[in-house]
């Protein structure tokens, strides 16, 4: 018998539309290869990585950084000093608004120029109140304006960070030294952190960052100022690629009146303890139970 | 009823156990003798304070080849003999751009009457120039307080100590010594992202 049977039509019908529905569903792999390479598909977690994986991390990261943006980086992975757990206090007295951190956090983190993003957001608010949602950030006239204060807001290091309870990929963890951080490589841009989050202290990256090849800071981290991918969350990390060598955030260098105050919580004799004994600090949203490694206070 | 309260009190009294283990453990968890002390002997880096190089001079009209001010000391006009009458104004030649804003004092307040070049103290002790921050502080107690635990003035460098210096800003640094106010400042670096700031700025544009 020449012919086909109908039983044997049937069985390459099924097979040929099998196969069609499998090529499909493997079709978003295809995808990846255009911006990911297979070493970056197959990364592992950050705190599974083993030093010699990490340096090949870091090289590689460094490579595709100098092919992307022209600029030739140093990344590190810096890691938590022992006896140290970071604090921050900002005297709001003495803050002006003139949004001086804000702009050194945008050059020292690499942010995104198109947008001006940075991890610091400069709330204007009416004296007496402390309702942050009717906190105006685009003031554009002379300050400090009379009936005013400034809130200059960032992430708080919380004790207790709801952003981390909620990442359902264990993204985002808190580090030894009270800074919680994100692996941008193991981030799935879910921004359920976002959400979860009292302060909004975390940005999402919603395109790739500009950032011209002149003005790249070439000092960075894995876990803070690398460039990030589009598609994945990012926060402040109190600089910890300057803070765990022991140097002070950008944004406290920044300050041009000294409201900031940064150092280690452990430390008796540190500034940071002297302004928790001696002023009268609070926290933001107390009530929520995030206890905040961040404090505010005013002068008597 | 007696024989069936019993097995109900004694998983009651177990559960009570529980919590209270439960709300004291972690406190006494919590509570570490001292905090690790491992930088004490380190040896530590300086604080240097910044201070204008120009202490103690004075711009007068005068231009050198380069087109700056020519700066004198206070003695090269002042001896002890040019009284305090408080007729310093920005308009007088050798006094380019000096107005005295600074509360109730007087020139002689700071300066010593019979040696311009050194600063006094309120009790009459000369004071060199570069010790000026001794001066402020005979009034401006809390800012210098403050200023020595760290939460008043600008800096730059190391948190720790032990690995690096630090640089700070001296009084004068920040204030002008005669008219000490700081004024308004225009703010930098306004965000660009617009869907940010229409949400944060609902409420104003609401009233």
């Amino acid at each position: 018998m020449g012919g086909v049977s109908r039983r044997g039509a049937l069985k390459g019908l099924g097979a040929t539309l099998g196969l069609a529905a499998f090529a499909k569903a493997l079709a978003p792999l295809q995808e990846f290869a255009a911006d990911m390479s297979v070493d970056e598909f197959l990364q592992k977690h950050y705190r599974e990585l083993t030093p010699e994986a990490m340096k090949d991390v870091l090289g590689r990261l460094e490579r595709e950084t100098h092919a992307q943006y022209g600029a030739k980086v140093h990344i590190q992975d810096v890691r938590p000093q022992p006896g140290v757990k970071f604090g921050y206090a900002l005297n709001l007295s003495v803050c002006i608004g003139c949004r001086k951190c804000q702009e050194a956090c945008h050059v020292e983190n690499n942010h995104d120029r198109d947008t001006n993003n940075s991890y610091i957001r400069v709330l204007e608010m009416d004296q007496g109140t402390l309702d942050l949602a009717k906190g105006v950030v685009d003031y554009d006239h002379a300050v400090p304006a009379p009936g005013k204060f400034y809130l200059p807001i960032q992430c708080q290091q919380c004790d207790n960070p709801p952003c981390v309870k909620v990442c359902p990929v264990e993204a985002t963890w808190k580090e030894e030294d009270g800074l919680v951080v994100v692996d941008y490589n193991w981030c799935i841009g879910c921004r359920y952190c976002e959400a979860a989050c009292p302060y909004h202290a975390r940005r999402f990256n919603w395109k790739t960052p500009t950032v011209p090849a002149a003005e790249v800071n070439p000092h960075q981290s894995y876990l803070s100022n690398r460039i990030r991918p589009k598609g994945v969350m990012e926060k402040c990390t109190f600089c910890l690629h300057r803070t765990r060598k022991g140097r002070l955030p950008a944004c406290l260098e920044a300050c041009p009146t000294g409201a900031r105050v940064f150092g280690n919580l452990l430390d008796p004799d540190s500034e940071i303890r002297w302004v928790l004994a001696n002023k009268r600090v609070f926290v933001l949203k107390e009530e929520l139970g995030t206890r905040p490694s961040f404090f505010y206070f005013f002068d008597e | 009823m007696k024989t069936s309260t019993a097995p109900i009190v004694i998983p009651l009294a177990l559960a009570a156990v529980a919590l209270l283990v439960a709300v004291l453990w972690p406190r006494a968890a919590d509570s570490p003798a001292a905090p690790p002390r491992t930088e004490s002997t380190k040896e530590r880096f300086e604080t240097e304070i910044h201070l204008p190089a120009d202490l103690g001079t004075m711009a007068t009209d005068r231009l050198d080849s380069q087109g700056r001010r020519i700066r004198v000391r206070c003695s090269t006009c002042h001896g002890g003999d040019v009284p305090d009458g408080g007729a310093v104004d920005g308009a007088t030649p050798v006094h380019q751009g000096l107005t005295l804003a600074h509360g109730g004092v007087s020139c002689l307040s700071c300066h010593d009457q019979n040696n311009r070049d050194v600063l006094r103290l309120a009790d009459g002790t000369p004071l060199a120039f570069a010790q000026v921050m001794d001066l402020c502080r005979q009034c401006h107690g809390p800012q210098s307080r403050d200023y020595h635990n760290g939460s008043h003035g600008g800096m730059t460098g190391h948190w720790d100590l032990t690995q690096g210096p630090r640089l700070r800003n001296g009084c004068v640094h920040c204030h002008d010594a005669h008219a000490p106010a700081i004024g308004q400042v225009q703010p930098v670096a306004m965000p660009r992202d617009r869907g940010l700031v229409q949400s944060m700025t609902h409420n104003k544009e609401a009233h």
